[in-house]
């Protein structure tokens, strides 16, 4: 692992910012969730929650028992005694989705003056500006990718997504709207940059809108059984694999999410990262579902 | 019980601390915008400082109570009346069956708490009674209050003549104006600004503007010089642009070219792609909530210690020591 030091800096009186990078590499956000994990299981006293994001994390502390200072010197500690990468166990998630669904396709049409060229779906301008001949092919690579969450937040549950396997350069990507939506509908997913979004409230938005998917991602309620124990569905590390389901199977699924029968498809798996980033496109076929 | 007959912009119930521990999902702490006029309103009738009241946002609801009730109202002013004549703020008082709490102009600040001696009860949703609107969860079904809402109240912690009368030492009274001074440690990524840009921000006097809500505030004033830099791989384009990162709440970002400061408060959105140029420390967000559409701002560099300092005597303040027997 190589060895350039993070930066600590205060964030106000009540958090410590540890930076990375400041590029999105794949390898960096590995490290960020390797050292939350680390210092996690330090179990420092004050230390009230460790919210990592992509290249850097905050970490949270009580004033009352700890102060900035000491605890910088205790995050240095856990940083310098990682050598290297830890394996990350997490799990697979079936995302079941319709691509150029009604409603993004909706929303999109209501806010076509703030796109960039107008197209509705945006489907079709994410798959042009990314060199596809046409949907169905955009749809097939995008669904042969796994994509790993680099980051949840922003809005409760919402999940930076990253794919997996592939070179910065290769990644499938777009500008973000001109001017942003006033509301995006819940379980859209976007694409701005090189980051998938999984809109999770209805909320103002500029990514490319690709379609909706099945699975709630927050679930204020806490109705659906699969959202018991927290009312946000993924953690960072999580890899999600799309499907491309007709509109029938939507509404199929849909009911059985909405009358709690349908259980998300989640497989256990370890992840581990030296090997990843030795390979990443072969270990990304051979173990996490990449074709 | 207490009963909501109109609804004004936005009157929510919150608490104290809020919901910490969920941020790394994207839920924020929640809980009062303005924790000090929160915590002394519920020491006024007998409850713990944490309990949950009413935050109410310039135009007030209209409330009837439907018993008998010890209730302490504090915060800006916004014009209490009780049945049509004024209310005296922080002091607390009785009120009867069927009285009805009005609010008028908005005199002075921007947010008026309503506490009631026993509490609002509504359930713990993670371990806090606070609303956190956007997500639908904590207070009153997850939401701001409307007309018709029913809300019960929990059993007083003392009797209505040993709680009535109480008010908070005149010298502890937070002082509203309409020129804030918000201490502001700089950093995490205030490097994205030249010296210059800097020292733009911690001089120049900021309007707050119309978006002034418990999610984000804007201040409009002048624009930041920030470095000439290639925006990293997978940031977006702008100069303020940064590989999403942590918002702490009380940070400070600007958007696009270095306009338009806007600052996140307890309803913070978790992250994002634009530098954070530093974080307000937490007690002065409780002054950030009573500013409103007009006022001045002005930001001023402070240390972490300064931060703590400030917390510690905000904890010295919310405590039985500022209360007094009135009459």
């Amino acid at each position: 692992m190589a060895h350039r030091s993070a930066r600590y800096d205060y964030g106000g009186d009540r958090y410590v910012f540890v930076e990375f990078s400041i590029d999105m590499e794949l390898a960096e956000n590995f490290k960020t969730l390797s050292m939350a994990e680390a210092i996690k299981q330090a179990h420092i006293p004050g230390i009230v929650e460790v919210i990592p994001s992509i290249c850097s994390m905050l970490v949270e502390y009580d004033r009352a028992s700890i102060h900035a200072d000491p605890l910088i010197r205790r995050l240095r500690e856990i940083e310098g005694s990682m050598t290297q990468l830890t394996e990350i166990p997490t799990r697979i998630i079936d995302f079941p989705i319709l691509f150029a669904d009604p409603w993004t396709t909706e929303c999109a049409e209501t806010f076509k003056s703030h796109h960039n060229t107008g197209q509705v779906p945006n489907l079709d301008f994410v798959a042009e500006v990314n060199g596809y001949k046409d949907r169905e092919s955009f749809i097939h690579a995008l669904c042969a990718t796994p994509y790993w969450t680099v980051m949840v937040g922003f809005t409760p549950g919402l999940p930076w997504l990253y794919p997996l396997g592939v070179r910065n350069e290769e990644a499938i990507q777009a500008p973000k709207y001109n001017r942003p939506r006033t509301w995006t509908p819940d379980r859209a997913v976007g694409l701005g940059g090189a980051f998938l979004a999984i809109y999770s409230v209805r909320n103002p938005g500029g990514y490319q809108l690709l379609g909706r998917t099945t699975n709630p991602i927050y679930d204020a309620r806490q109705r659906h059984p699969d959202f018991k124990e927290n009312p946000v569905l993924l953690k960072p590390g999580d890899i999600l694999k799309w499907r491309s389901v007709t509109r029938e199977e939507y509404d199929q699924i849909w009911a059985g999410v909405e009358d709690g029968t349908y259980r998300f498809g989640i497989k256990p798996v370890t992840v581990e990262p030296e090997a990843y980033l030795r390979d990443p496109r072969g270990y990304t076929a051979a173990n996490l579902g990449g074709s | 019980m207490l009963e909501v007959v109109q609804h004004g912009i936005e009157a929510t119930v919150q608490d104290l601390y809020g919901r910490p521990g969920y941020y790394s999902q994207g839920i924020p702490p929640s809980g009062a915008q303005d924790g000090t006029s929160l915590g002394l309103a519920n020491l006024l009738v007998g409850n713990d400082k944490n309990e949950a009241a009413i935050e109410i946002t310039l135009l007030g609801p209209q409330i009837r109570f439907r018993d008998e009730h010890t209730i302490g109202l504090t915060g800006g002013d916004l014009s209490p009346k009780l049945n049509g004549s004024p209310a005296t703020m922080w002091e607390s008082f009785a009120v009867r069956k069927d009285d009805l709490l009005t609010f008028g102009r908005i005199e002075k600040g921007c947010r008026a708490y309503l506490a009631v001696a026993g509490g609002i009860d509504v359930p713990e949703v993670l371990g806090s009674k606070a609303t956190y609107a956007r997500g639908e969860i904590g207070g009153h079904e997850g939401r701001p209050l409307q007309k018709g809402d029913v809300l019960a109240t929990g059993k007083p912690k003392a009797a209505a003549e040993d709680l009535i009368g109480r008010r908070v030492k005149p010298d502890r009274i937070p002082r509203y104006t309409n020129r804030w001074e918000q201490r502001i440690v700089v950093g995490i990524e205030s490097y994205v600004y030249t010296d210059t840009g800097i020292k733009t921000f911690l001089t120049a006097d900021w309007q707050v503007s119309s978006k002034i809500d418990r999610v984000g505030y804007r201040y409009t004033g002048p624009q930041l010089e920030c470095v000439k830099r290639t925006p990293p791989f997978g940031a977006g384009s702008d100069p303020t642009n940064v590989v999403d990162s942590g918002y702490p709440v009380g940070s400070v970002h600007t958007t696009g070219p270095g306009v338009e400061p806007i600052l996140l408060p307890n309803d913070a959105v978790s992250g994002g792609g634009f530098a954070t140029i530093g974080t307000v420390i937490t007690v002065d967000l409780d002054r950030v909530g009573q500013s409103k559409t007009g006022d001045v701002t002005h930001f001023k560099s402070v240390s972490v210690e300064e931060g703590y300092r400030a917390w510690e005597e905000r904890e010295r303040l919310l405590t039985e020591s500022s209360i007094e027997q009135g009459r």
